[in-house]
């Protein structure tokens, strides 16, 4: 059995070697027996290049995904009232502006099967892949029928059925338990895969580069995605990170990467289609998608640190609009057909609200469960 | 600069006093040597006097309300000034029922040793008068006993002010208590939260507050019933020769413009020269001391019931006194008692204690020791009854005295010898003059 | 039953139950092809291999956080520290993640792991190589804490803390890794988390101690029952839940109680054990609750130094006979 991980060493060598003539193209090696010029190779998706047909997505799912972004934009912008109303409090992160990423990554995902672990910009891909919008307006009101019966709140979204692993509030923390995951799908014999969701902020700390490390040692299907929106709270990409693009990093652990257009729904759907095949396959990759978030890093942020005029710029390329216009220029659907499906996603958030009000608050009994599975744990009074 | 009057110590058992009448008002001008309030303390009613003049700027107390020793009671100074200082120094916020425990500027009085409830400390709910007579009686001095020391005397009614300890800084630990335990019969154990019968509900009934005496009496007799071993010993006296006796004397009394002898007197002065003979009655158990004190001094206490309950005047030196002087300062100290003008330090220092009911026709009975006294010796009724003299029935004089004895300094003996000495005196009382 | 020292009992409690159960795997670093750091994991990778017994990089952070997702997804990871110093590195995937996930989902995860490796002082390895972080973890409501004393035990509780759903910090001792000891060889032996152990019985003083405290405490009793006392001494086994009853019951019966704890003092196992007494039995004690823990202070290097900051035999001794008013 010893021998199997000796085999793996050599397998590692030839893979290092093969993988740098691949990417380097020119074979130069020092006496150390490593390429010296390293170029990196990635793949791009930019926006517009790719049509719901070549990405096999029918139009009846084109108009889904529609509704599925609209979705997460009424809800978010209805959670920011609710906010004003004090019937949420706490940590509001919002996610308008970043809905092409979840709802182009639920398209192309098993979902049930395959997972998602995220920070705590967590709404998006909760409702991309399918919570009950009912559960998550409750989970931000504190109520007992919240999707984490009111323990979670705004940052720890969960649906285990829907394999979405969370919502976790610690910047970067979660990158290793998604690896965790990976892990596990491998060691199961499943084909399933593990997406981690984080931003450009957190691609800095420890816990991405010894996740990417692991996965990449360990062939797990694991894919990591940095959402890069362009501002790490208030401190922008180029103040953070040495090197401000960021799928370089892949480098470093001998891994694939990816730069992709986060406006664009069918882009990242695609990338994520690729990527999602070779995770299949045991092959651990990083993307990076370019994206911009148009609120504040969280509720009590003003936004000070980037101009009106950017923000303009950016409001023009809203995901949304892109793929409203996308259907009314390929004519998948009329104007009329689309003011229905948001008449029917305000009707669908706004019910949400009257669940949520409804819904009791927890009682104080259930302070005590949830902690430990041992029913009679005897907690410390 | 503002004077707070804080509640003197006014006997050596006191722990705190009630304000019982204010005899100054606020505002009123005051010199040294006023008295502004009178406080009973567990033996009596007393002056409360100032030590400064000034003008009285608050009463801090009410009538009826108690203070234990150090608490502020009023505050002098001049017209106009600020006493909020010295009210917050004495920390409970109104500065009722609570004294300093160190640090305050000079006080008015030597500073009383702080004192510190060993209960919590009573806390004043709505009406602060009633809160504060309801309070647990307080220790003087901080008592430390380890808890499980605590509950054993607690449920052994063992009173931790007679336990001496044995732990670090003197801590009463658990074998101290069971060293008393062991040298006590084990007494009637009461734990009074499971034993106490419950008060009838809605039975009409008055309520009367617990005075400083009655709570003096209380802690003070259950302390010595149930940490002195008693036992009880009892002789009846031939009377006839006293009667005689006395009434010579009191008939050359009369003659002298003299007050009248009572028998009590001629039992007080019997027991005198006995306590001489039995030094081992004249004595106390001092578990504190790890001693017992054999004094040298008789001083002989007896028991005059007053409205309230009674007091313990003591005839010092009463084995040097004559018959007539120990009569007399006997008639002035029951007068004083029941005027209670009668002062903390008459009470003091008894090594002996007699109660008599006789007058009341009580035959016989027995007393529970006065402490830190080793006996008490009760008096009953001289009784006519058929005795047997020189083969024949006649009617006798008799009179039963009972001895109570605390075991641990007394057996069964020595209180024999030493009754039957008392007994030799007064039926023979011509060796009274000797 | 065979006499196994106490790093073949821990390696027969994962052996055991890695043929029992597929799901089970050992991850940490040098547990597989250099047979364990200090040969826990001996002959392991041979038995399962390398899917099952997996070398990771020195990157704590990394791999216990996936060990928490395995276990987020159906698995039931064993981690391996080499020492629980190193633990410090995951405190974050420790103490925000394995204890609070379970919690902030509404309960819809569960989190079937054992961290495991020696906990404490080793001798003279200096201040960042000696700490005993019981009193550490177990502030954290979420985590059980399991540190043991001997080989059977080791066993025992080691296979219940496989076996449980919760996450398990699972202490041990460079020191006492060579100690002998009897093991039962039941595949089921199971000791409760949660019950401690009454070592010996006595009615004079309870001495409580765990891990190497444990022995510390045992040899203060011997020193005891030499002069004519009777001391109990408990093992309590489990840090998190304490089994509060059994010592309270002991403290009941002999009214003093001195605490081993290898701890640094400031808010440790022995403060909280304190606490708990003093709360419980306040009208049982004859005494107060004394501990002797390591100093407050980082632990030195210097010989005589690491062994004035360790918790000594005399030193428990001393305040056993303090309790005892034997001074």
């Amino acid at each position: 059995m010893a021998s199997e991980t000796k085999k793996k060493t050599t397998k590692r060598t030839t893979k290092r070697a093969s993988t740098a003539a691949k990417k380097n193209g020119v074979h130069e090696q020092s006496e150390f027996g490593v390429a010296e010029d390293l170029k990196v190779s990635f793949n791009t998706y930019q926006a517009g290049a790719y049509t719901h047909t070549e990405l096999g997505i029918s139009e009846e799912r084109v108009l889904a995904m529609y509704e599925n972004m609209l979705l997460q934009r009424r809800f978010e912008e209805r959670a920011a009232q609710m906010y004003g109303k004090q019937k949420i409090a706490g940590f509001l992160h919002l996610y308008i502006g970043q809905e092409a990423i979840s709802t182009g990554t639920a398209e192309a995902m098993r979902i049930g099967e395959d997972s998602v672990i995220t920070a705590y910009r967590d709404h998006g891909i909760g409702l991309a892949l399918g919570m009950d919008t009912n559960a998550c307006m409750a989970e931000l009101f504190g109520k007992i029928g919240g999707c984490s019966r009111g323990k979670g709140g705004s940052m720890h979204y969960f649906d285990a059925k829907l394999k979405m692993m969370g919502g976790h509030g610690i910047v970067g923390a979660h990158i290793p338990v998604g690896t965790g995951i990976a892990f596990a799908n491998k060691y199961k014999g499943e084909d399933t895969v593990s997406i981690s969701f984080f931003g450009d902020g957190a691609i800095h700390q420890g816990a991405f580069h010894e996740a990417a490390n692991l996965a990449s040692l360990y062939d797990l299907p694991a894919i990591f995605v940095v959402e890069n929106n362009q501002y790490a709270m208030g401190t922008a990409v180029e103040r953070a990170a040495a090197e401000p693009d960021l799928y370089k990093q892949a480098l470093s652990y001998d891994m694939t990467s990816s730069l992709v257009n986060g406006m664009d729904v069918f882009s990242v759907n695609k990338a994520m289609q690729d990527h999602i095949a070779m995770a299949r396959e045991n092959k651990p990759s990083l993307i990076e998608i370019r994206t911009y978030r148009y609120r504040g890093h969280s509720m009590s942020d003003p936004g000070n640190y980037r101009t009106k005029e950017e923000m303009d710029a950016k409001k023009d390329e809203d995901p949304i609009l892109r793929l409203k216009s996308y259907i009314l220029e390929n004519k998948l659907a009329d104007i009329g057909a689309l003011d229905t499906i948001d008449d029917n996603v305000k009707a669908e958030v706004m019910e949400s609200v009257e669940f949520a009000e409804n819904s009791p608050f927890p009682d104080l009994d259930t302070i005590y469960e949830d902690i430990y599975t041992q029913k009679d744990y005897p907690f410390l009074t | 600069m503002a004077i707070p009057v804080e509640m003197p110590k006014m006997s050596d058992t006191m722990e705190e006093g009630v304000l019982v009448a204010w005899m100054a008002e606020e505002g009123e001008s005051v010199s040294a040597g006023d008295v502004i309030a009178q406080v009973e303390t567990d033996k009596a009613t007393m002056d409360l006097e100032v030590y400064d003049d000034g003008v009285l700027l608050k009463r801090v107390i009410g009538e009826g309300d108690a203070v234990p020793i150090g608490g502020l009671i009023a505050i002098l100074g001049k017209a106009g000034e600020d006493v909020s200082a010295i009210m917050a120094k004495y920390v409970g916020g109104d500065g009722k029922a609570v004294s300093i425990a160190s640090g305050a500027s000079a006080p008015a009085e030597p500073a009383p040793s702080p004192v510190l409830a060993e209960a919590p400390a009573p806390i004043a709910s709505g009406d602060g008068a009633s809160a504060s007579v309801q309070s647990e009686p307080v220790a003087v001095g901080r008592l430390k006993a380890s808890p499980l020391a605590k509950r054993i005397a607690r449920e052994h009614s063992i009173d931790l002010q007679t336990v001496r300890g044995s732990g670090p800084e003197g801590r009463i630990v658990r074998r101290d208590v069971e060293e008393v335990m062991a040298k006590a019969p084990e007494v009637v154990v009461q734990t009074p939260s499971v034993a106490s019968p419950a008060l009838a509900e809605g039975g009409s009934y008055e309520s009367i507050r617990i005075s400083q005496m009655r709570k003096t009496i209380s802690k003070r007799l259950s302390q010595s019933k149930f940490t002195a071993p008693h036992f009880y010993l009892t002789v009846d006296v031939e009377m006839e020769n006293v009667i005689t006796f006395r009434k010579q004397l009191n008939e050359l009394a009369q003659s002298q413009d003299l007050g009248k002898v009572s028998f009590n007197d001629f039992i007080t002065k019997s027991c005198a020269l006995a306590l001489r003979q039995h030094p081992y009655v004249n004595a106390s158990y001092l578990a504190e001391e790890g001693e017992i004190r054999l004094h040298n001094v008789v001083n002989v206490a007896i028991a005059v019931a007053v409205d309230e309950g009674l007091v313990t005047p003591v005839i010092r030196n009463a084995d040097q006194k004559g018959l007539g002087q120990i009569s007399a300062e006997t008639k002035a100290y029951a007068a004083s008692a029941r005027d209670k003008s009668i002062q903390p330090a008459d009470m003091e220092g008894s090594t002996f204690t007699t109660s008599n009911l006789g007058m009341f026709g009580i035959e016989e009975f027995t007393a529970i020791i006065n402490p830190p006294n080793a006996c008490i010796l009760a008096i009953g009724a001289i009784r006519e009854t058929p005795v047997v003299k020189d083969g024949e029935i006649v009617v006798g004089k008799r009179m039963k005295l009972s001895l109570s004895c605390d075991h641990r300094v007394v057996d069964g003996a020595t209180g024999a010898q030493f009754l039957n000495t008392v007994k030799g005196y007064l039926e023979d009382p011509m060796n009274l003059l000797l | 039953m065979a006499e196994l020292q106490l790093r073949e009992a821990i390696r027969a409690a994962m052996v055991e139950e890695m043929q029992r159960d597929e799901n089970i795997f050992l991850m940490g670093e040098e547990v597989a092809e250099y047979n364990g750091a200090y040969k826990v994991s001996e002959g392991m990778l041979d038995m399962f291999g390398p899917k099952r017994v997996i070398d990771t990089p020195i990157a704590e952070n990394g791999f216990v956080g996936l060990g928490i997702g395995a276990a987020m997804n159906g698995l039931r990871p064993i981690i391996e520290f080499m020492t629980f110093n190193f633990s410090m590195v995951a405190m974050d995937q420790i103490i925000n993640n394995v204890a609070k996930i379970r919690y902030m989902s509404g309960g819809q995860f569960k989190f079937p792991i054992v961290l495991r490796g020696p906990n404490g002082a080793a001798g003279q390895l200096a201040a960042t190589h000696n700490t005993s972080f019981e009193s550490i973890f177990s502030t954290i409501p979420g985590l059980k804490i399991v540190s043991i004393s001997n080989p059977d035990d080791a066993k025992g509780l080691l296979k219940s803390a496989i076996r449980d759903d919760d996450p398990v910090l699972f202490m041990e001792s460079e020191k006492m890794y060579g100690m002998k000891g009897e093991v039962s060889d039941d595949p089921d032996y199971l000791i409760p988390i949660g019950k401690a152990r009454v070592a010996r019985e006595g009615k004079d003083v309870t001495i409580i101690g765990h891990n190497k405290s444990y022995w510390v405490a045992m040899k203060a009793a011997e020193m005891l029952v030499s002069e004519g006392f009777d001391p109990e001494v408990i093992d309590p086994r489990t840090i998190r839940p304490l089994d509060l009853e059994t010592i309270i019951a002991s403290v009941k019966k002999t009214n003093r109680c001195v605490i081993v704890d290898e701890s640094n003092p400031y808010a440790s196992v022995a403060s909280e054990i304190g606490f708990l007494i003093q709360r419980e039995a306040f009208d049982y004690l004859d005494a107060p609750v004394l501990r002797v823990n390591a100093k407050d202070t980082p632990a030195p290097y210097a010989k005589n130094l690491i062994e004035f900051y360790m918790p000594s035999a005399e030193d428990t001794y001393k305040a056993c006979r303090q309790v005892l008013y034997a001074n």
